[in-house]
């Protein structure tokens, strides 16, 4: 008892004198015995009624503690930074499972090698160390995420319909149709490139002068044999791939993947 | 809360998706560039056309890289293994398919035009896909001149194996052409994968 701090006289010293206003109007009431009761006393007896002054801090809670009541904690307002915090958890997990969620299917496409050989092997003549490889298909598979499968029929596709390739030779297949079956795309003519889906990673243009070159080879007489113009564009095509194949298959020495030997090439 | 904050940032940033996403060490890549032929003054580009509009794909996982050129004209491929100098071409087109083999001083000799060629880097740059590129001019001993685009962000170490005009750029090219006679060959690229390659995509046949 005699270790607890005294507060009851602090406490019984502790005043807070009233509002200057009230305090003037409350003495002129008091010396004046019958006066009507003045409304805006009144009122503002009413509001004194209602005015709170909270204890100091300390008091409160000894006093609340010795009369047993339980005073409501104050709860701890969160700033901003938690929220923003929290949100970037959010996010950075959410981020991290999309992430995961959208992991990719392994790429798969054709290999050189082929599964079934459809023809013997052929020796090559020239010096250096080859030997033809049998038939390899590119087969796509048009809009799909499939992998590409490896198959005998080479195929492409053209405006979502598979065509057939030849010696997966996309050049000699487009030169080698007979009609009817050329196809429309190539008789037509076309201010765009040409669009060829070959895999999920490779799709080609034929740029517009080759379209027209193309279109010409199929251009006919009234007696339906190839016009001249026909006859020309496939002399010209047949010239550049033998000039191709000197110049890549048979000197051994110049590479169609170096851009340097490809543009000398082409440039010439 | 600061401090879950920051243990999840951790744990995100070191999981591998996030370090994929970013090109971190996920090995597997695959970028495919246009091929372009073209010319100031436009027109026709002759046997040029049958190489205009194709595409060079370059594979790569962490041993084995491959580069496939499919164009009209011809479809043909380079492979190569890290634990090997061997280069095996393939001809996958035509009626005279065929694979040759390079062994290391083969393919030097193959590829004896960029010995000596000096790699001067400059500060221009350019963007290429989503990637700020920074320019390298590639020049010949002979004086020919490639222009090439690369990005730090991405590292191929077995890209300059099968295009050694790059050898020496700090980076993987993302655009490179060759002016010759007025007239230009260039390769873009035109998308970039971190998806993993099936294992096929490296095999080649023996002959």
């Amino acid at each position: 008892m005699t270790n607890r701090p005294d507060i009851w006289h602090p406490l019984k010293d502790h005043e807070i004198s009233p509002p200057a206003e009230v305090c003037h109007r409350l003495r002129t009431i008091l010396e004046i015995d019958d006066v009507a009761p003045d409304p805006v006393m009144g009122a503002f007896m009413e509001r004194m009624q209602e005015h709170e002054v909270a204890p100091p801090a300390e008091l409160e809670a000894i006093v609340g503690e010795r009369c047993g009541v339980r005073t409501p904690e104050k709860r701890k307002r969160r700033g901003v930074r938690w929220y923003v915090a929290a949100a970037a958890c959010v996010v950075l997990v959410v981020t991290g499972g999309i992430v995961m969620v959208k992991k990719e299917k392994p790429i798969a496409m054709s290999p050189a090698a082929p599964s079934v050989a459809s023809k013997p092997l052929q020796t090559d003549t020239t010096n250096q160390k080859r030997a033809v490889i049998k038939d390899v298909a590119i087969t796509a598979k048009p809009h799909s995420e499939a992998p590409i499968k490896v198959g005998r029929n080479p195929s492409f596709s053209i405006g979502g319909k598979t065509v057939q390739v030849s010696d997966n030779d996309l050049l000699m297949t487009f030169a080698n149709y007979t009609y009817p079956e050329v196809p429309d795309y190539l008789l037509r003519e076309g201010d765009q490139p040409l669009k060829i889906y070959v895999d999920q990673y490779t799709n080609i243009y034929v740029s517009k002068n080759m379209r027209a070159l193309l279109k010409e080879l199929y251009e006919v007489r009234n007696n339906g044999k190839p016009a001249r113009k026909a006859r020309k564009a496939r002399r010209r095509l047949d010239d550049w791939k033998e000039k191709d194949e000197k110049r890549w298959d048979k000197s051994g020495k110049a590479n169609p993947l170096d851009p340097v030997d490809l543009g000398e090439f082409i440039f010439k | 809360m600061g401090r879950i904050f920051y243990i999840i940032s951790i744990a995100v940033l070191l999981s591998s998706p996030v370090r994929s996403f970013v090109g971190g060490d996920t090995p597997d890549l695959t970028v495919s560039y246009s091929v372009e032929v073209m010319s100031k003054k436009g027109g026709n580009m002759g046997i040029g056309e049958t190489y205009n509009g194709g595409v060079e794909t370059f594979f790569t996982n962490a041993r084995h890289a491959r580069l496939r050129l499919v164009s009209l004209m011809r479809i043909q491929s380079i492979y190569v293994s890290s634990d090997n100098t061997e280069r095996t071409i393939v001809k996958e087109s035509g009626k005279n398919k065929y694979v040759s083999r390079m062994n290391g001083q083969e393919w030097k000799a193959y590829n004896n035009k960029y010995d000596g060629a000096a790699c001067q880097l400059a500060e221009d740059t350019m963007r290429v896909l989503q990637y700020v590129c920074k320019k390298a001019v590639v020049t010949l001993k002979d004086g020919k001149v490639m222009t090439a685009w690369y990005t730090t962000a991405i590292q191929a170490p077995l890209f300059s194996s099968l295009e050694p005009a790059f050898s020496q750029v700090p980076g993987l090219v993302l655009q490179f052409e060759y002016t010759y006679k007025k007239k230009t060959l260039r390769y873009t690229a035109t998308s970039i994968s971190r998806r993993p390659i099936s294992s096929e995509v490296f095999t080649f046949p023996e002959k």
